[in-house]
């Protein structure tokens, strides 16, 4: 027994130093003559990586930018690739991704390849490259803001919960779920949704050159599938990664180029996060499975 | 009693299949991922050696430290083998020293052909290492 718990302690401690020394590899700087980035930005889009149980995961800003950087720095990278599976994000994380794309395609071919979901914020991205991809059924547009949120002063009240103002400026507590908006809130607060969304519309209308019908038709905010997308002028090919891969050959003016994709690193952190999530789901739907109809009923009042 | 030599292989190669999970693995991600795709051997060559060295420093530590600590690693264990000083207790530097060939496969090989010509079967490096494999009784 002793001798498995020192042998198990051995193993446990070399894994570890292997795993945090691989953590330090892949600064991928210098590698290619002729090749093609692919930089993934998938999940909801946020100033910062998440990895959250009830959220949903999603890449931060920092972290695209960071390998869209790489990419912009690597003169062996000839063309980027955009591969999108995101349904959006926040406003200001969404646009500093896209501003960077932007500037991205000044320099280098940068081809948005959209798979399940390019909308909202990841559109916006998308938007600034030189060429959008997608499958016909991929879910693209949705050109729009939201900012609706759950409101609990009627739930509250039913449980002679008050909820006690304390502020010192009228508007500071808009938007708290613990109270109702009034009219002149809603008008404030649907204004600054507005400019976001004038703000928004714009600068896709730029990035695609959109005409006034064009404008008219995304401004709804609707999603759009790929095949409608294309339509619209949204979307400028259909296909998947191969055709993503030949425009991007095709518009660098390459023959042979090779891939590399600049994946974000998962720390030990990332690891057993993701363990843990995965066990706790497990764990909960273990439970669930176990509980006749009737528990589910008490469990629901 | 000397340690049979198709014991010693059985032993040494679930010691490998140990050390490629817990060593090889994690370390050759990188490589795995982003080397065989899109690189050229030339620009990568110092990043390959890296790696391979340092997959080869730790797994000479996985088998330098249990026999250190243990005289056994968990292959030796199963087949129920020691690796056991010549001298007194064995010190790490023994360890290391007559674990150095398992650096790589090659020189551990060419480090084993000592083992055909030599009475106590011992590996060349365990022979200047002041070192030998038994069986336990």
């Amino acid at each position: 027994m002793k001798k498995l718990k020192i042998i198990l302690t051995t193993v446990i401690l070399l894994w570890m130093a292997a795993f945090f020394i691989s953590l330090g590899f892949g600064d991928d700087s210098e590698i290619i003559t002729n090749g093609i980035a692919i930089v993934p930005i998938k999940g909801i889009i946020s100033p910062e990586d998440s990895n959250d149980f009830l959220s949903g995961s999603g890449m931060g800003s920092d972290t695209i930018i960071n390998n869209l950087k790489k990419a912009k720095d690597n003169n062996g990278v000839k063309a980027v690739i955009l591969e999108i599976n995101s349904p959006g994000g926040t406003v200001v994380a969404s646009r500093e991704v896209a501003n960077y794309v932007k500037d991205l395609s000044e320099s280098k071919p940068v081809i948005a390849w959209i798979r399940e979901m390019g909308a909202s914020g990841a559109y916006w991205i998308a938007s600034g490259a030189d060429v959008i991809i997608v499958d016909e059924m991929s879910i693209t547009g949705s050109v729009g803001v939201i900012s609706s949120y759950l409101e609990f002063s009627g739930l509250l009240d039913k449980y002679g919960v008050k909820y006690e103002r304390l502020v010192a400026g009228d508007l500071k507590d808009v938007g708290s779920p613990y109270k109702e908006l009034s009219d002149g809130e809603k008008r404030l607060m649907q204004s600054k949704l507005k400019k976001i969304h004038d703000l928004f519309v714009k600068e896709v209308s730029e990035n695609r050159n959109l005409n006034d019908q064009q404008i008219s038709e995304i401004k709804s905010g609707f999603f759009y599938l790929g095949i409608e997308a294309k339509h619209l002028g949204l979307v400028d090919e259909f296909g998947g990664r191969d055709e993503a891969i030949i425009k991007a050959k095709e518009l660098a003016g390459i023959e042979d180029g090779k891939i590399i994709e600049y994946k974000p690193k998962k720390t030990i952190i990332d690891v057993i996060e993701g363990f843990t999530n995965k066990a706790f789901f497990y764990m909960g739907k273990g439970m669930a499975i176990e509980l006749p109809d009737n528990k589910f009923e008490i469990l629901a009042m | 009693m000397n340690a049979g030599n198709w014991k010693r292989v059985f032993a040494f190669l679930i010691d490998l299949v140990f050390v490629d999970l817990i060593i090889t693995r994690p370390l050759s991600s990188f490589i795995g991922e982003e080397f065989n795709e899109f690189s050229d051997l030339l620009t990568f060559s110092f990043e390959l050696i890296l790696v391979s060295l340092l997959i080869g420093v730790f797994a000479v530590l996985y088998w330098a430290i249990l026999e250190y600590k243990i005289g056994q690693t968990l292959g030796a264990l199963i087949f129920k083998l020691r690796a056991r000083s010549l001298n007194k207790g064995m010190s790490f530097s023994q360890a290391i020293l007559r674990n150095a060939t398992k650096i790589s496969v090659v020189l551990l090989f060419i480090d084993s052909i000592n083992i055909l010509f030599s009475e106590k079967k011992q590996r060349y490096f365990e022979v200047l290492s002041k070192t030998i494999t038994v069986e336990e009784k």
